[in-house]
């Protein structure tokens, strides 16, 4: 069998939006105030009656070519055999290369300690045959989290048979996060005039 | 043969003193600043993490500039064997040296750990841009340490060898500054091949425009003499090189407009109705490019040492802009990850992020630029770096150099401080 390589895939059609990805990651990674390695992103279309909420969690994305890895000065991003990006916390030395590289804008500053930390998708957990805490706690299992070559795992089959999407595909960084059914204005951080038939209107972006 | 005579100056006034005691006062706030960052945390300053990049890196590219301009001038000057440009040829080489010092030092303290300075020198990655530029910084101290030594060795063969080192180390480093934010393909208002070579001639013609300050000023409060048509020449050169940064700026703008991709930051900068508009149209095109280059053409002014110094101050405020332009923008506009549409504001999504210099910062800004005014103002004392006067020794007195010292001190030696 080839190497591990681990994936997750988002099913949006499931997402409810609750952030419990969102704390779950905060109190796993013991993630400081104001900033996130997971978060949700919320975007509201149409108007009252025909509203409806669009959601995508956000968190690193593994990329198979990471360009974080390949800016940073001191090899302290590295990427793991099985493909988890990791960031070495005694090696950074802070001088926020990745952030301005990466594309996803997923990587953030700790402000306690000075360096640079981001998702690792859970690397302790999974090292101890455990999901990542946000796959853990999603309540109506959204998240799938696997070894996507392994083709008996859940997570290949679900990319095997389903339409899947990737943030920013055309940065050819190859992202091992999938998205199943993603809004294409929830996957834009951009605000995009459209057109529906209750008239022209602003998504709105609201968290 | 027409030959300078160099010596230190004397620096026994109280004004001399007064000026070192109040640089250094105000440079220990750059050290305080710094050690307050570096314990209390990322969260104390202005910078967000989407604007992780701000005013300390804009110093940084600033003074990289200054000190490979400043080099340059120096090192084309001996390599050309241009006699009447080796007035600054030492004072040059030690504000290279100098500037470098200055930019690593803010850049360092920009670090969030600081105390692992030492690392990017054994865990090298030869993709990282910043990586590869540990290397070429050093490389290029070193060079411009030895140059200078050379240049008070008086020896024309070092002098000459050196001097080529120190042109191409120069460019180096102006490419190796420019990539590193070239190279950023995840935004698109930093990737681009222009950026290396418009830093080359911004850094140039900044350099000239700084040297021909620092050397009025400095020849100015301790009563030497310096000839004009040194000031004349010198501001042509830098005519010709502002020009040539308002074609590159122009046309980087301009090609910017014409791609998707680019588009949306571009008008975000020209008419996005922010501080930005203000930074490209005032500073870089009205200060920094046009009103320099009226003046350097305008028969009236051309020819006065004022107008020259007003034009040669005014375009180091505009590089200083430019500097702006390289790094905020890229940074404060959000990510399009479909490309082509228009920002609105979320959990860090799509939002023009503010970035606000805090107090701190504003410490570690004013700071370095007062460590550059306190380390040279000392270094002129200290070394002979200044020709006894700007003007040719002829042969006739070639036998008696002027041994008179001159007593006054310096007086500033910032004049970019401004705007930053």
């Amino acid at each position: 069998m080839a190497e591990k390589r681990y994936a997750m895939v988002i099913d949006m059609r499931r997402c409810i939006g609750c952030h419990a990805c969102t704390v779950a990651c905060k109190a796993e990674m013991a993630v400081p105030l104001n900033v996130n390695a997971t978060w949700l992103k919320i975007v509201e279309k149409g108007k009252y009656p025909d509203a409806r909420k669009f959601f995508l969690p956000r968190l690193c994305n593994n990329c198979e070519d990471a360009i974080c890895a390949r800016n940073c000065p001191t090899k302290a991003t590295y990427k793991r055999d099985d493909g988890i990006v990791m960031v070495d916390m005694h090696r950074c030395i802070g001088c926020k290369y990745c952030i301005a590289s990466c594309p996803y804008d997923v990587r953030y500053i700790n402000p306690l300690k000075n360096i640079v930390q981001k998702c690792y998708f859970c690397h302790h957990r999974v090292d101890a045959g455990l999901a990542p805490a946000c796959v853990e706690t999603c309540p109506t299992r959204a998240m799938i989290f696997g070894d996507k070559n392994d083709h008996t795992s859940e997570i290949s089959q679900i990319l095997a048979t389903n339409a899947t999407n990737v943030i920013k595909r055309e940065m050819q960084t190859n992202p091992q996060v999938f998205y199943i059914s993603a809004d294409e204005a929830a996957m834009s951080s951009v605000q995009k005039r459209i057109s529906y038939h209750t008239g022209e209107h602003y998504i709105k972006l609201r968290f | 043969m027409a030959k300078y005579y160099f010596s230190t100056i004397e620096g026994k006034s109280p004004r001399y003193w007064t000026w070192v005691v109040l640089l250094g006062l105000v440079a220990l706030g750059w050290l305080a600043a710094s050690t307050i960052r570096f314990y209390t945390g990322f969260h104390i300053t202005g910078l967000s993490n989407s604007v992780t990049w701000g005013g300390a890196k804009v110093i940084f590219v600033l003074f990289v500039g200054l000190s490979a301009g400043s080099l340059m001038i120096s090192g084309l000057a001996v390599l050309f064997n241009q006699k009447e440009y080796k007035v600054l040829s030492r004072v040059a080489a030690f504000n290279a040296v100098l500037f470098m010092v200055g930019a690593l030092a803010i850049l360092i303290s920009d670090w969030g750990r600081p105390d692992r300075l030492f690392l990017p020198f054994y865990n090298i990655n030869p993709r990282s841009m910043l990586s590869l530029n540990a290397f070429i910084y050093s490389t290029y101290m070193t060079i411009g340490v030895l140059y200078l030594w050379a240049q008070f060795k008086e020896s024309e063969k070092f002098a000459k060898i050196l001097g080529i080192a120190a042109v191409i180390a120069a460019l180096f480093v102006h490419s190796g500054t420019g990539f590193i934010f070239g190279i950023i393909n995840g935004r698109d208002m930093f990737f681009s091949s222009m950026t290396p070579l418009a830093f080359v001639v911004a850094a140039l013609s900044s350099g000239t425009a700084l040297a021909m300050i620092m050397l009025h000023l400095t020849f100015k409060y301790t009563d030497r003499e310096i000839d004009r048509r040194f000031f004349l020449n010198l501001s042509k050169i830098m005519l010709g090189l502002i020009i040539f940064v308002m074609y590159i700026v122009t046309i980087e703008r301009l090609t910017h407009l014409y791609a998707p991709e680019f588009q949306h930051g571009e008008t975000f900068i020209m008419f996005g109705g922010n501080f930005l508009n203000f930074v490209l149209w005032g500073q870089v095109f009205l200060i920094g490019l046009i009103l320099p280059i009226i003046i350097l053409l305008n028969p009236g002014t051309r020819q006065r040492i004022g107008w020259i110094l007003a034009a040669s101050a005014m375009h180091v405020v505009g590089v200083l802009g430019e500097r702006i332009l390289f790094i905020i923008p890229g940074q404060v506009l959000p990510q399009p990850i479909l490309p082509g549409y228009e920002v609105t504001s979320g959990f860090g999504d799509g939002v023009v992020w503010p970035y606000i210099p805090q107090f701190v910062e504003w410490m570690q800004f004013v700071g370095i630029f007062s460590l550059i005014g306190l380390v040279y103002i000392v270094g002129i004392k200290v070394l002979p770096l200044l020709p006894v006067e700007g003007v040719y020794v002829k042969e006739a007195h070639a036998e008696e150099p002027a041994e008179e010292e001159a007593a006054e001190s310096v007086g500033p030696a910032e004049p970019a401080a401004e705007g930053a």
